[in-house]
C-alpha cells in the first residue's frame, strides 16, 4: 500500500536532484540550444559570484527574519487574548483562517492596489487623516517592508490559531500552582507557558520559516523583484535565471545552492520536532 | 487589574486586530463593487456609488470563466489522485509499526521544504522534450505530487485517532487490511478525510509558480489568468478586484466548511485543533 507514495516521492525528490545535479554542471541555455557540454563548477562560480547573489541572499534573510519576528510576537500576544473564554471569539478564529486560505495572488492584488503610491487604499486614508503619504512598493526603502507588512498580515492568523491550539491544550494544574505562589499573569506566561509552548513554537518557526524562504506569488504580483532588483529573493533570482534569462545550467545550480541553505538551516530543528514523536 | 477590566481590554484589542485584518479583504470587495469611474475622479472607493457592473463584466469575460474551469478540472482530479496515493500509505503508517517508518516520514516531510522552482526547473524540461507543457495533464500531475505531504500527514493524524481495538477486531473477523481500511478505518475518518480533499483542492486552486512556468499558454489557471490582466496597462481596477473576489469566493466558503481540519493540515498533523 506504500509503493504508489515511495514512487512519488521519488519522482518529486531524486529525480529534481540529480536532474538539477546534471544541468547544474552543463551549459542549458535553451536560447543557444548547440551550445551544450560540460563545464565543470563553472556555473556555481557564476552564480555565488554574479553581482545579484548575494544581495539575494541578504533580502532573503532580512524578509525571513523579520517577518517570522513579528509573526511570532503579534501570534502570541493575539493567541493570549483569546486564550480564556471571550463572547465571540468564534466568529474571530473562523475570520482568521482567511487570509493564510484564500489564494495568495488575488491577495497579492489586493495589496498592490493597497499600496498604490496614486489612489491606493493606504495613502488615502494617510491623506484623511493629514498624515504624510509614502511611496511604498515604489520606493526602494520601503518595497521590502511593505512586502513584509503583506506576508504579516496574511499569515500572523495562521501563527495565532497554532499558538492557541497550544495554550488550549497546557495543563491547568501548572498555572494553579503558579498562581498559589503568587505569580501574576504575565510571569506565569513567561516563566509556565512559554517553556512549555516550546515544542509549538519550534513547528511554527520551522513551517514559516521554511514558507518565507519559498515565498513567491506575493513577490511577484507585488513588486516582481523590484524596484530595480530590491525586493529580488532568491526565489525570483532562481526564476529569472531560468525562465527569463534561459540559462537552465545556471539556475540548476543556484536551485542545489538554495536546497543547501534550506537543509543546513532546517535540519537541527526538524531533528528536534521529529525525535520526540519516535520516542513515544 | 479586575477581570471585568482584563476582558474589556482584551475585546478591545482583538477588535482592533480584526479590524485591521479584515480591511483589506473589505477594500477589495468594496472597489469590486464600486463604479469603475472611481478611480479617475478620485472619489475614495467607501464613497463611490454600488454597483454590479463589474462582476457582470467578469462573468462575461469567457478568457477568465474558462481559466476557473480549467483549475476546477486540475483541483477534483489531483484531488482524487492524491487521495487515491496518500490514504493508504497514511493508514499504513498510522496502525502498524515497521522498520524504515520513520525515515519514510522524514522523507516524505522533507518534500514540504523544496522550493518550487527547485522541482519546476527539470521538470519543465522533461515535459518540454515529450511536448506535455501547456496540458492539463502536467498541471494535474504537478499538483497532485505537491500536495500529497500535506494529505499524508493530516489523513496519518486522523487515522491515529481510531481506536487500536477497532482496527484489530475487524482483523480477528478475518478482514485483510485492505478490507479493513475501506469498510473500517475510512467510515470513521470521514470527516477528516472530507477536510483533507478540500485542503487539497484550495492548494490546487491557489498555486502559481507551476501553474504559470509549466503551462500559462492555452492551460490558463485561475491565478494566471489574472495575473495576465494586469500586463494590460489600461485595465481597470475595480473589474480586476471583481476578478480577484470571484477567484477567492469559493475557496472562503470551503475553508469555514473545513475551517476544523484546516490547522491540522497545515501543521502536519502536529496541532490538532
Amino acid at each position: 500500500m506504500l509503493a504508489p507514495m515511495v514512487v512519488v516521492l521519488a519522482a518529486l525528490t531524486i529525480y529534481p536532484f540529480l536532474a538539477n545535479l546534471w544541468y547544474s554542471i552543463r551549459a542549458v541555455d535553451l536560447t543557444q540550444p548547440f551550445k551544450q557540454g560540460f563545464v565543470g563548477l563553472r556555473n556555481f562560480t557564476s552564480v555565488v559570484t554574479g553581482s545579484g547573489f548575494l544581495h539575494s541572499l541578504t533580502v532573503t534573510i532580512v524578509f525571513v527574519v523579520v517577518a517570522l519576528a513579528l509573526q511570532l510576537v503579534i501570534g502570541f500576544l493575539v493567541a493570549l487574548a483569546l486564550w480564556r473564554p471571550l463572547r465571540g471569539s468564534r466568529i474571530f478564529t473562523t475570520l482568521l483562517i482567511l487570509p493564510f486560505g484564500l489564494t495568495p495572488v488575488a491577495l497579492a492584488l489586493a495589496w498592490r492596489l493597497l499600496f498604490n503610491p496614486s489612489g491606493g487604499g493606504i495613502n488615502v486614508l494617510l491623506a484623511h487623516f493629514g498624515l504624510p503619504t509614502l511611496d511604498w512598493t515604489a520606493s526602494d526603502a520601503l518595497a521590502l517592508p511593505s512586502l513584509i507588512i503583506v506576508d504579516t498580515w496574511q499569515w500572523t492568523p495562521f501563527v495565532v490559531l497554532i499558538l492557541l491550539a497550544g495554550l488550549m491544550a497546557l495543563p491547568k494544574e501548572a498555572f494553579e500552582a503558579a498562581a498559589v505562589e503568587g505569580a501574576g499573569f504575565w510571569r506565569s506566561v513567561f516563566y509556565v507557558a512559554l517553556p512549555l509552548l516550546r515544542p509549538l513554537i519550534l513547528v511554527v518557526v520551522l513551517f514559516r520559516g521554511i514558507d518565507l524562504f519559498r515565498t513567491f506569488d506575493t513577490f511577484w504580483v507585488i513588486t516582481a523583484g523590484g524596484p530595480g532588483n530590491a525586493t529580488e529573493t532568491l526565489n525570483v533570482l532562481l526564476y529569472r535565471t531560468a525562465f527569463q534569462n534561459l540559462n537552465f545550467g545556471r539556475a540548476a545550480a543556484l536551485a542545489l545552492i538554495m536546497l543547501v541553505i534550506v537543509l543546513v538551516v532546517s535540519q537541527p530543528i526538524t531533528k528536534r520536532i521529529v525525535s520526540p514523536r519516535e520516542r513515544r | 487589574m479586575s477581570p471585568a477590566t482584563g476582558r474589556l481590554l482584551r475585546t478591545v484589542f482583538l477588535t482592533l486586530f480584526c479590524i485591521v485584518w479584515v480591511a483589506p479583504l473589505f477594500y477589495t470587495l468594496r472597489v469590486a463593487l464600486a463604479d469603475p469611474i472611481y478611480a479617475q475622479s478620485g472619489t475614495p472607493p467607501l464613497l463611490a456609488a454600488i454597483t454590479f457592473e463589474n462582476f457582470a463584466g467578469v462573468f462575461a469575460n469567457a478568457e477568465f470563466m474558462g481559466a476557473l474551469l480549467n483549475s476546477l478540472i486540475i483541483g477534483v482530479a489531483s484531488t482524487i489522485l492524491v487521495l487515491i496515493i496518500a490514504v493508504p500509505a497514511a493508514f499504513v503508517c498510522a496502525t502498524f509499526e515497521f522498520r524504515g517508518r520513520a525515515n519514510l516520514e522524514a522523507w516524505i516531510l522533507s518534500t514540504r521544504m523544496l522550493p518550487a522552482f527547485v522541482v519546476v526547473l527539470p521538470y519543465f524540461i522533461l515535459f518540454r522534450s515529450v511536448q506535455l507543457l501547456d496540458t492539463m495533464l502536467v498541471l494535474i500531475i504537478m499538483h497532485t505530487v505537491i500536495s500529497l505531504a500535506l494529505a499524508f500527514f493530516m489523513l496519518r493524524s486522523f487515522f491515529a485517532d481510531i481506536p487500536k481495538e477497532t482496527l484489530e477486531a475487524a482483523n480477528l473477523e478475518g478482514a485483510g487490511h485492505l478490507t479493513t481500511l475501506l469498510r473500517v478505518a475510512l467510515p470513521q475518518v470521514r470527516g477528516g478525510l472530507i477536510a483533507t480533499a478540500i485542503l487539497v483542492f484550495i492548494f490546487s486552486w491557489n498555486e502559481l509558480a507551476f501553474s504559470f512556468t509549466l503551462a500559462g499558454g492555452a492551460v490558463k489557471t485561475g491565478p494566471v489568468a489574472i495575473l495576465g490582466f494586469i500586463a494590460f496597462q489600461n485595465v481597470q481596477v475595480a473589474g480586476l478586484m471583481a476578478a480577484a473576489n470571484l477567484l477567492i469566493a469559493p475557496i472562503a466558503i470551503l475553508l469555514i466548511v473545513a475551517q476544523k481540519g484546516l490547522i491540522r493540515g497545515l501543521s502536519f498533523g502536529a496541532v490538532r485543533a
